[in-house]
């Protein structure tokens, strides 16, 4: 075997290695515990009421008591479900917010980053709380169903570590602690 | 020629400078992301996952090389060692600055990391935050009081004109907003300074949990991006009947100065805060990121190693191999010039070398196929020459001879070649006189010289004619000789029998017609004038005539006798014990001369010859009459005959020697005593021994004569021998073991 051989072996040997790094989804830690939901049916849509706990671990909350901003992403995804084929995503939704303390209010600052809403609170469990709740948010317009057709929706929560300053995302990735992703809550909905 | 190189360098070396290139770009990249910038922050993770892949990838390639290295040595591949010691100096002379810059920079990371960070400074940021805490607590218990005030004015006002009046207190009471909650957290009423605001700023669970437990709330609260307000909350103790407990919420502004100041003491407390935080992320990071250059470096450094190695060893390696390959008898192999250092110099001479040899190769094997050519021409040549050619060195070593020579010399003379012609004299005793004639003759210095040379060799007397001369070697330098000789025993023979023949005829023709008529004159003449002469005359003319008779009789006879040894006789040849015809012929001397003795001496072999009987009988007549005469005088006369088998050389043969006591051969006639006139006694014809040796001759045997040392003649004669059984007649055996049968006896 030349050199040359010897090199393209060496540089499959090492794609194949790396291929797996990519495949594998995170196994939730289950920081985020569904503990409250229900869909209620609104004027136009189905409106989703959720609450999330939220809980941190050392890491995160040592952070978050530096005035490190933690971003957590509420994923709520509508499916139409099939017995016999697989299910196809309706409609897709993502409330981000970020839990922030304020030093000078001695306060945590919840933010909706799509709506710009702020309130404070002041205890961090009441915070994290209001971080995990969503109240009537539409999920199913009415128009998009059809008849006979049977749907459930889904939800789930992480800290978005992408959002950390860059010094601490490797950290994020590599420690369990940092690890919050959640499994898909999943039910079926009810007409 | 662009494959081979790549295939030498294993990894292209544009791609990996791509590569290298495209790493370095992602490390400035990572670089100013690790910093926090906006630019490149979002994608820090992708660039140390870009980086890490491409770190692996070179990581890989190097561990390929370095596979590929010792699998090369325990090949033993020719440049395997070399490229390995440039290797390992490359990689130490880069390896060794590039750790130490790295150790230093690391350390001056940390401590300038380190460096930024200072209690004093931490300590009046706190500081900072307790005094704005404190300058707003004044403000906040201004609120409170207010608000606390507003808060009676509700209570004692009705509900119908609650709305009203909040309106009212809100502009007296200076806030921004108030409004008035149920007790089970509705909104009772709602007053704003902001129009806009059609939802008032509902405070959260705990807040109002604060006052469900009978107390009041006042804080800071950072609404949205309209800055810091002042959050009261108290209890509204209505005396009206329906006795609910309002909560009455007003949000004051603080002074916009106020407010600023504190918000900007907020913003770099937070700031140090979060920077004091992440000291060991951004350590780690900053770490991170000098060591993937660190390690991209070196990587990338030992790849290049390895690249200027193989670049630098390739030619070396190629040179081995086709030096190698030249050894081994090709020339053909070229090769590639990749470069126009001196390197390619090298190779370019070394290519201009291969052809030369190539060239001087082919010309080399044209001439050695010319020059087999030509000497597979003369050997063709030399094969089929009847003449014998041997050629001898400057040291006497026989260095080629023909197949005629092994006929001519009756000796398989291949044999000796590479061996010193002395050799063949010593193992073959026949051929010495052959040899002496080779070395007298070139030893006296003659270019060119010819001599006949007798010898007794398996066809028994050979006469081979020599010829001689020196030629200039080609590998020492000294002179080589060449001999050519042929058998002219058979021509010699002829030209002999031919010349004697002539002599005959001529002398029968010239001399003996004219002798008749001589005689029958002188008888005539005597006749007629006898009767008339006087008897004086008559004594005269008949002696006259009488010698006339006599002597034309004796010529008469001198000319048959000429004749007799000119003739070439029918010689009928058959197997003839030697022995028996000694006997034969000695029995009718036998009783004759009492005074000399008779002495025989046979071997009891009884050796045969292959002869003509009447020939030989001839010949020993001859020898024997010779013999008589010369003992004729001698007192204590002894003719002895001797017969005697032997063998020389592999050679059988058979011996007659006679021996007599008599005067002995004068050393004047010795060279010529057997050429015909020659003679040692007052009467004798002089063809006696001639005759002798003509016979000899023709049975192709050697004879030679000479004096015994202690007086008298010896004659040997050596023929060839044709065994010793198959002739012997039943009325000859003689003893079983072989003795010299001697038998004595007087004349």
């Amino acid at each position: 075997m030349n050199h040359g051989q010897l090199s393209m072996m060496a540089l499959l040997a090492v794609a194949l290695l790396l291929v797996p790094v990519r495949l594998p989804a995170l196994d939730g830690s289950g920081a985020f515990k569904v503990t409250e939901i229900e869909t209620d049916k609104g004027d136009e849509s189905y409106l989703l009421n959720a609450r999330m706990n939220i809980d941190l671990n050392t890491g995160p909350e040592e952070a978050l008591e530096n005035g490190i901003p933690l971003i957590f992403e509420l994923q709520i995804q509508t499916l139409e479900t099939h017995k016999w084929f697989w299910d196809i995503v309706v409609a897709e939704y993502k409330q981000v917010r970020q839990v922030q303390l304020h030093a000078l209010s001695r306060t945590y600052l919840v933010k909706d980053l799509a709506t710009g809403a702020q309130r404070s609170y002041l205890k961090l469990e009441d915070a994290l709380q209001a971080a995990g709740f969503l109240h009537d948010f539409p999920v199913l317009d009415y128009s998009q169903m059809q008849d006979k057709q049977s749907y459930s929706i889904r939800l789930r929560g992480n800290l978005d570590i992408e959002a950390l300053p860059t010094p601490m995302r490797l950290l994020a990735y590599v420690s369990s602690a940092w690890d919050m992703d959640s499994e898909w809550y999943q039910w079926q909905l009810t007409r | 020629m662009a494959t081979d190189t790549v295939k030498r360098t294993g990894f292209g070396v544009l791609p990996m400078l791509l590569l290298f290139a495209l790493l370095l770009a992602s490390l400035t990249l990572m670089s100013d992301a690790t910093h926090n910038s906006e630019r490149f922050g979002e994608l820090y993770s992708l660039l140390l996952l870009i980086n890490a892949m491409g770190l692996v990838v070179l990581g890989a390639l190097v561990v390929a090389n370095i596979i590929w290295l010792i699998s090369q040595q325990r090949k033993k591949a020719v440049g395997a060692k070399l490229t390995t010691r440039l290797v390992i100096t490359f990689v130490v002379l880069s390896v060794v600055p590039v750790s130490i810059v790295y150790y230093f920079s690391l350390q001056f990371l940390h401590s300038g990391i380190d460096s930024w960070f200072d209690v004093r400074i931490e300590q009046a940021l706190d500081d900072a935050l307790d005094l704005s805490r404190t300058a707003l607590d004044v403000r906040l218990r201004d609120v409170l009081r207010v608000t606390e005030s507003v808060a009676d004015e509700i209570a004692q006002s009705s509900a119908t004109t609650l709305s009203l009046n909040l309106y009212d207190l809100r502009v007296r009471s200076g806030a921004a907003e108030l409004t008035l909650l149920g007790s089970d957290n509705r909104i009772i009423a709602s007053s704003s300074v902001d129009p806009t605001v059609i939802v008032p700023h509902r405070p959260s669970n705990d807040m109002l949990q604060v006052v469900h437990d009978g107390k009041h709330y006042i804080g800071l609260d950072p609404v949205g991006d309209t800055g810091l307000f002042a959050r009261a909350l108290v209890p509204v103790l209505s005396s009206r009947q329906d006795s609910e407990v309002y909560i009455l919420q007003a949000l004051f502004t603080v002074s916009e100065r106020l407010s600023v100041l504190a918000e900007s003491v907020q913003s770099a407390y937070g700031h140090y805060k979060e920077l004091a935080y992440l000291r060991t992320p951004l350590k780690f990071s900053y770490t991170l990121t000098l060591s993937i250059v660190l390690v991209l470096s070196l990587l990338a450094a030992i790849w290049a190693a390895f690249h200027s190695a193989r670049r630098l060893v390739s030619p070396v390696t190629d040179m081995a191999e086709a030096t190698r390959a030249i050894a081994e008898g090709d020339y053909s192999k070229r090769l590639p010039v990749a470069s126009d250092d001196e390197l390619g110099f090298l190779v370019r001479s070394f290519n201009d070398m291969t052809r030369r040899l190539a060239k001087a190769r082919d010309q080399a094997r044209k001439s050695q196929q010319q020059v087999e050519g030509q000497r597979a021409y003369l050997e063709a040549v030399l094969a089929n020459l009847s003449s014998g050619v041997m050629s001898l060195d400057a040291d006497w070593v026989i260095r080629a001879v023909n197949s005629a020579a092994r006929q001519n010399l009756g000796v398989d003379i291949k044999d000796y070649l590479g061996r010193s012609l002395s050799e063949t004299g010593r193992d073959h005793v026949f051929l010495r006189p052959f040899v002496d004639v080779i070395l007298r003759n070139h030893r006296s210095g003659k270019k060119l010289w010819q001599e006949e040379v007798s010898l007794f060799g398996v066809k028994g007397r050979q006469v081979l004619m020599c010829r001689g001369t020196s030629f200039k070697g080609t590998n020492s330098g000294k002179d080589g000789k060449v001999i050519v000789f042929d058998d002219v025993t058979a021509l010699i023979q002829a030209q002999r029998d031919a010349a004697w023949g002539e002599v005959a005829r001529r002398l029968a023709h010239e001399i003996k017609n004219p002798l008749t008529p001589i005689q029958l004159s002188a008888e005539r003449l005597r006749r007629r004038f006898i009767e008339r002469m006087d008897k004086e005359d008559v004594e005269v003319l008949d002696r006259a005539t009488r010698t006339i008779v006599n002597q034309v009789e004796a010529m008469k006879k001198m000319v048959n006798a000429f004749s007799e040894y000119a003739r070439v006789p029918q010689i009928s040849m058959e197997a003839v014990d030697l022995n028996m015809l000694v006997q034969e012929v000695l029995e009718l001397y036998r009783g004759g001369d009492s005074r000399v003795r008779l002495v025989t001496r046979l071997d009891a072999l009884r050796p045969c010859i292959e002869g003509d009987v009447g020939r030989l009988r001839q010949l020993l007549h001859n020898l024997i009459k010779n013999s008589l005469e010369a003992v004729a005088e001698t007192t204590g006369a002894c003719i002895t005959v001797t017969t005697h088998a032997g063998d020389e050389s592999a050679r059988e043969y058979v011996e007659l020697v006679i021996d007599d006591n008599g005067p002995g051969f004068p050393e004047r006639v010795l060279d010529n005593l057997f050429e015909p006139y020659v003679s040692t006694k007052p009467r004798g014809s002089g063809l006696g021994l001639a005759i002798v040796k003509k016979i000899v001759e023709e049975h192709g045997g050697v004879i030679a004569a000479e004096s015994n040392p202690e007086g008298g003649a010896r004659i040997r004669i050596r023929l060839q021998s044709a065994g010793v059984v198959d002739c012997h007649s039943d009325s000859y055996s003689a003893g079983d073991n072989r003795i010299l049968s001697a038998h004595e006896t007087g004349i």
